[in-house]
């Protein structure tokens, strides 16, 4: 059975902006690959389209079928992981094994002290709070 | 400093000549029906003189509603520093130009919002829609005169600075409402630029 894996180094899954993401990836397959590339990338989610921007990609070549690399991405400062109310940010890793396409990708949170911000609802008029003419 | 004046004083005086131009139409044609009832007792239009009296009389109220606009005030923001991170503030400075003494109210607010791009699938061609959710909504004080004053925009910690993608965004404007005599409420939103938070460590 072919496996791909991305194991992380910190399990919670959870980093700081601009911080370093290391791991490792493994993998177990029937044939040997001519390459496995693993890309950092941010994409969002929801009710809008979604959109997805690559960060950095970084290819493994010389490979065995049962193989292991270890992998350091240095992760930019923005965008947070978030969550709204229409759509959330979502940080991934991904690794893609070819000829085959084989991939697997593994979510992780980016955002202040690791956490994912939360955007609360908001609803009320300008006016409210008016000033009138003496 | 953002302005908002809506129109240029050349723009008032190309309005002015429309307004002009429609009024010399309709004199005209209401001279002329006026010299044929004075003559023949009846005031005959065809229906191209018929048609050029309504057309006239709407270019003349269009006109003259738009031109009003000009001599409505309109407020002029600075807002400093250009960029500020989250947890940090804004100092907001108005004042009003044109006839000041038409306002009644002004009110401001700090607003954050959701901005998305989604697929309309209500009708027959999908047409993207821009959907928006506000998430953070302060009202701010504002003392002193209506006609001119500062503020001081504290910032929120713990939510998403600004973010330009493609399909979404992450949105903070000030929201500036002013109502007038004899006028419509006016709406102004002046985008701000808001950073990361300023880590501790």
């Amino acid at each position: 059975m072919d496996s791909l894996q991305i194991i992380l180094a910190r399990e919670s899954g959870e980093f700081e902006p601009a911080s370093h993401l290391v791991g490792q990836l493994t993998w177990n397959l029937s044939k040997v690959p001519d390459r496995v590339e693993l890309r950092l990338f941010w994409t969002t989610f929801g009710v809008g389209i979604a959109e997805s921007k690559s960060i950095e990609a970084v290819a493994f070549e010389r490979l065995l079928t049962f193989d292991s690399r270890p992998f350091k991405f240095r992760l930019p400062s923005f965008p947070y992981s978030y969550r709204g109310k229409l759509m959330s940010l979502s940080w991934v890793l991904e690794a893609t094994a070819f000829p085959s396409r084989r991939n697997v990708r593994k979510h992780f949170i980016m955002g202040p002290d690791g956490k994912e911000v939360v955007l609360p609802s908001a609803e009320g008029e300008v006016f409210d709070a008016t000033r009138k003419a003496a | 400093m953002v302005r908002t004046k809506p129109f240029s004083f050349f723009y008032l005086v190309k309005r002015l000549s429309g307004i002009a131009a429609a009024g010399a139409l309709l004199y005209w044609i209401g001279k002329d029906r006026f010299e044929s009832w004075a003559d023949g007792g009846v005031i005959g239009i065809s229906w191209f003189g018929g048609g050029l009296v309504v057309l006239g009389v709407t270019v003349l109220c269009w006109m003259t509603t738009q031109t009003w606009k000009y001599f409505d005030p309109y407020p002029d923001m600075r807002i400093t520093p250009g960029a500020a991170p989250l947890g940090s503030s804004f100092d907001v400075e108005w004042s009003f130009r044109g006839s000041k003494g038409r306002l009644r109210e002004i009110a401001m607010a700090l607003e954050g919002r959701e901005e998305v791009w989604a697929e309309n699938k209500a009708g027959k061609q999908a047409q993207p829609q821009k959907l928006i959710a506000p998430f953070y909504l302060e009202k701010l004080d504002l003392p002193g005169r209506l006609d001119q004053g500062q503020a001081h925009v504290q910032l929120p910690e713990g939510l998403m600075p600004t973010f330009d993608g493609e399909k979404a965004r992450i949105v903070w404007v000030l929201r500036f409402e002013n109502q007038i005599k004899w006028g419509a409420r006016m709406k102004y939103e002046f985008q701000l630029e808001v950073l990361p938070e300023v880590s501790n460590g």
